[in-house]
């Protein structure tokens, strides 16, 4: 040890004084300062650094005191278990492996007939919680009930006088198994041999409904006569019963072996077994594992095994078929792996046999598939990793004796869950599923946080807010959203329940009123959905009333202008569902005209026009101007609506084709764009019986529309509008009397809206397209094709 | 301090404080016992892996004896320090038998996984030893805190020092005893 206070000569007060001094400057100026102040005294400047070296690591150790330490150092050697010490008849002989949760010791059981040697496995020190020990316990559960000539035995259990349990195991004395085949040199079929031994042995545990979730080479010794012995079933599952068995855990696995699933921390079941399984023959047959070499960083090989293909090469002993068996264990997806051990095994053994096997070399459409899914990945990754801690934080809610703090965590992770993964998943293309993820989660952290928020301003308001923006998530229309319709509608609700009661008691508070009036938007528009015009009109009265004082107190504010605007527009949509139930009438048709019109010069008057997101709101509007002057023109025949609604939506037309000019590659004026055209083909018809004109406009619709969808195919909206440009043209060949074309495509628009409404059911307005379509059809197919 | 009855402990102090040494020697052995049986109890009843209650059984005594209003802060303050010698000497007993207890097994492959972070109580007292030959005040801080569980301004008040001093003092001894005790 070094000494730096008794050196011999120096001054105690000195290296006292020149100690602090430079403790209190910046750790870069210490230096020279020493130099200075010890004036070529080396010993006082050495030890003064080694001082001040120390000073920096002794932070918090000696915030202990010493009846502490002492506590855990002598607990520590209370828990130890010392040779020739008995744990019921078993007497401790030597530690043969420390894990992470536990300590494993040889014993022997000196009973007078019989010298038998065990495993003795104890909880380590320190993880003597009670989490630590119910693990401890469910594992003895697990073993208690396996019996197999592959699997170490347990043979008994007990409890220490300390209160911690042991489990008694069968000894293997024996090496891993990766060390065996290369220390004995096996051939190709001996290595696939011992491999089915080992298939055999989780074979029989998922029989048992138990999953290892841990096969790697340190968990399966072989004995020196060949036999294999899987061990530790430390954070093995049970697949059915014990509810607490469910919950996510996150453990300290090791990834090298550990599947795709379990890395993203998803629900792992007898797949993810094979997986490791996978894994495990491979490295038994090219002796390294099956990711890039460099993969050595947690976060490189978390990426490696949820999104790079196997590394094939060198091959090592995997030729022809073994690669074809190998890959299909190794497949990201689960389901997309072998359905059992059993079949996995049972490839082996033809394959061994020289017979085909099942497994097939990947095919073209596999890895396109792949291919989409990989781009979603990282982040899909990044939100795993957050939900699982998040899930541990959140079982643990109203237990915990510090649940203010953990409450705040939770508070902010359902947050930024919210607002910026999801952000940054909704960014990509091809990202569905990992959303559906994001967000069941997200509702239940939000459902969780209303419970117990209590009556806290800032936290309700927070949370309204984050129940809008699930709620856009999960079905907001005309945006890429889940297509969870009736859920979204249920969270809008909850948002707006928070904000009246907010609302009432802050008149004066502009930033809640607007949130109250953006509530009330999505609530018309999800209204609007399921045809409820008059729910959907009385939600948008409302956020008119709310809005409307706020543009006379700020009239040049774009933003309250927008939001104006936006619940004008609304409340017209409102009156003309309600106009077409109830017969759509002349007076009704054109009050929703006006309405509109309302919205448009709120927008024409105020408003930065070259902002792309006002182009966005204005053209929308000179749309939505022409579709109830395009049914007057339908009830009256008077073609001047439909010219009245062309001119309208060319105006709009041309901002799109601006907005598509300046940002070519952005998806939402892409739908946009088509969106116009499908309108803007089907007026050209009916004011002008231009047919040309009209299947141009159709076509190139039909064109952009399905380049969004084929971008992202599992977006609800983006089939919805291939399928509603398909009925378009459908009503047009119709129309022109081209019964061929037109069946034709209202057969491609019913195919589509089926299939939307099985995966959408409580979309209503789906529901009434499909009617429509199925009428056409009806039509078109009792008359016969009269002409061509 | 929950094991002894209070009054026994403010009477002699009192009785100490009025001039009896007599009083002292009386005083002495009840703390002792009491700081004793008190900690034995927590070190047996303690559990590996929780995390243990801050409050040291000297500063529980500390708080008791700060509410005897009759004593000045000198009498207090030597009171004080004696206990937290006497803790200190407690809990070095217990080491050297825990100590001793491992030495027995020494034979075996079997070793006790030792925490990377945490000293040995033996260790300091051997360092905080040595640092009293240079160092007397910055030891003492340290044994009322370290040992005695006080914190900052209590070990101020107990030693006659400012808020500053004791800081400074503690901020270099520990460096010190990081130094000299190192390598955990």
């Amino acid at each position: 040890m070094k000494s730096a206070g008794s050196d011999q000569g120096l001054d105690p007060a000195r290296i006292e004084a020149v100690f602090h001094e430079a403790a209190d400057l910046e750790q870069a100026e210490q230096a020279a300062y020493l130099v200075r102040a010890c004036g070529g005294d080396v010993r006082l400047e050495s030890a003064v650094r080694a001082l001040l070296d120390a000073g920096r690591n002794a932070a918090t150790v000696w915030d202990r005191s010493a009846l502490e330490l002492e506590a855990r150092h002598s607990a520590l050697a209370a828990h130890t278990p010392r040779p020739d010490e008995f744990f019921g008849p078993y007497r401790i002989v030597r530690r043969i492996a420390a894990g992470g949760m536990s300590l494993v010791y040889e014993a022997i059981r000196d009973d007078t007939e019989f010298h038998k040697r065990v495993a003795i496995k104890f909880v380590q020190h320190g993880i003597g919680d009670a989490a630590g020990i119910e693990h401890f316990r469910s594992e003895r559960q697990i073993l208690a009930e396996l019996e197999h000539p592959y699997i170490a035995r347990l043979l008994d259990g007990g409890t220490t006088e300390d209160g911690l349990p042991y489990i008694v195991m069968e000894y293997v004395a024996g090496v891993p198994i990766d060390r065996f085949v290369a220390e004995r040199e096996l051939s190709l079929g001996e290595r696939l041999t011992l491999f089915l031994d080992v298939c055999d042995a989780v074979q029989y545990a998922h029989r048992h409904l138990v999953v290892h979730r841990d096969v790697k080479p340190a968990n399966i010794l072989v004995t020196s006569d060949g036999v294999p012995k899987l061990l530790d079933f430390g954070i093995a599952k049970m697949l059915a019963g014990d509810a607490r068995a469910q919950a996510t855990t996150v453990h300290a696995l090791t990834p090298e072996y550990a599947s795709p699933e379990q890395v993203l921390g998803r629900t792992v079941g007898t797949g993810s077994d094979i997986y490791s399984l996978g894994v495990l023959l491979f490295v038994l047959l090219a002796n390294r594992l099956p990711y890039r070499a460099d993969s050595t960083r947690a976060a490189d090989l978390v990426r490696a095994i949820c999104e790079e293909e196997p590394l094939w090469q060198p091959a090592g002993l995997i030729h022809g078929d073994l690669q074809s068996i190998l890959a299909r264990a190794l497949r990201k997806e689960p389901e997309r792996r072998y359905l059992s051990v059993e079949q996995f095994a049972a490839d082996i053994h033809r394959y061994i046999a020289g017979l085909p096997v099942s497994a097939r070399p990947d095919t073209y459409g596999y890895r396109l598939r792949k291919f989409v899914v990989r781009r979603a990945l990282p982040l899909a990754a990044v939100c795993a990793l957050a939900i699982a801690i998040a899930g541990g934080t959140l079982s643990t809610l109203r237990q915990s004796r510090r649940a203010e703090r953990r409450f705040e965590e939770v508070r902010s992770l359902a947050h930024s869950i919210l607002f910026e993964i999801y952000d940054s998943i909704s960014q990509l293309t091809g990202s569905v599923s990992a959303r559906r993820l994001v967000v069941s989660r997200a509702q239940q952290y939000l459902d969780s946080l209303a419970r117990e928020a209590g009556d806290d301003p800032g936290l309700t308001r927070e949370l309204a807010e984050s129940y809008l923006r699930l709620g856009d998530v999960m079905g907001r229309p005309y945006t890429p959203n889940l297509g969870d319709t009736a859920g979204a509608l249920a969270t809008y609700q909850k948002a707006l329940t928070l904000l009246e009661r907010e609302s009432a008691r802050h008149r004066d508070d502009t930033a809640l009123q607007e949130e109250l009036s953006e509530a009330y938007m999505n609530v018309a528009v999800i209204f609007m959905r399921q045809k409820k015009a008059p729910e959907s009109m009385a939600a948008a009265t409302r956020g008119i009333a709310v809005i409307e004082p706020l543009t006379k107190r700020f009239p040049r504010s774009a933003v309250y202008n927008e939001k104006l605007a936006h619940a004008y527009m609304r409340l017209g949509q409102g009156q003309d569902v309600a106009a077409n139930q109830t017969g759509a009438s002349i007076s009704a048709k054109q009050q929703v005209v006006a309405t509109y019109r309302k919205a448009l010069a709120v927008l024409e008057a105020g408003g930065p026009h070259d902002e792309p997101f006002w182009q966005v709101r204005l053209s929308t509007m000179y749309f939505y101007v022409g579709y109830p002057l395009g049914s007057l023109g339908d009830r009256t025949g008077d073609v001047r609506f439909y010219q009245e609604a062309l001119d309208s939506a060319l105006k709009g037309d041309a901002i799109n084709r601006r907005l598509i000019a300046a940002q070519p590659d952005e998806v939402n004026f892409m739908r946009r764009l088509a969106d116009g055209l499908a309108d803007i083909g089907t007026l050209r018809w009916k004011c002008c019986r231009d047919l040309t004109g009209a299947l141009h406009d159709l076509e190139e619709a039909r064109n952009g529309f399905q380049k969004v969808r084929d971008r992202d195919p599992q977006n609800l909206e983006a089939r919805r509008d291939v399928a509603n440009v398909y009925h378009n043209l459908g009503i047009v060949f119709d129309k022109a009397n081209r019964a061929t074309e037109a069946l034709d495509a209202s057969r491609k628009a019913l195919e589509m809206y089926e299939e939307l409404g099985r995966t959408d059911p409580t979309n209503r307005e789906n529901a009434g397209y499909l009617a429509e379509v199925r009428a056409r059809i009806a039509a078109l197919e009792r008359a016969p094709g009269t002409s061509r | 301090m929950n094991g002894g009855p209070p009054e026994s402990i403010t009477f002699w102090l009192q009785r100490w404080h009025a001039g009896s040494d007599a009083a002292l020697d009386q005083l002495t052995r009840l703390v002792y016992a009491d700081l004793r049986r008190m900690a034995a109890r927590y070190l047996q009843s303690e559990q590996p892996g929780h995390t243990l209650q801050a409050t040291a059984l000297v500063h529980e005594l500390y708080l008791r004896i700060s509410s005897v209003q009759e004593i000045d802060w000198k009498g207090r303050g030597q009171f004080i320090a004696v206990a937290a010698q006497m803790m200190r000497r407690i809990l070095i007993d217990h080491a050297r038998r825990r100590q001793a207890l491992k030495r027995d097994g020494r034979d075996a492959v079997v070793t006790a996984p030792r925490p990377a972070l945490d000293p040995d109580v033996l260790d300091v007292d051997r360092a905080l030893g040595k640092l009293a030959t240079d160092y007397p005040r910055h030891a003492q801080v340290v044994e009322l805190r370290f040992f005695g569980g006080l914190r900052s301004p209590e070990i101020a008040q107990t030693l006659g020092l400012s808020l500053r001093t004791v800081e400074r003092d503690w901020q270099f001894a520990r460096a010190w005893l990081q130094n000299e005790v190192g390598g955990f």
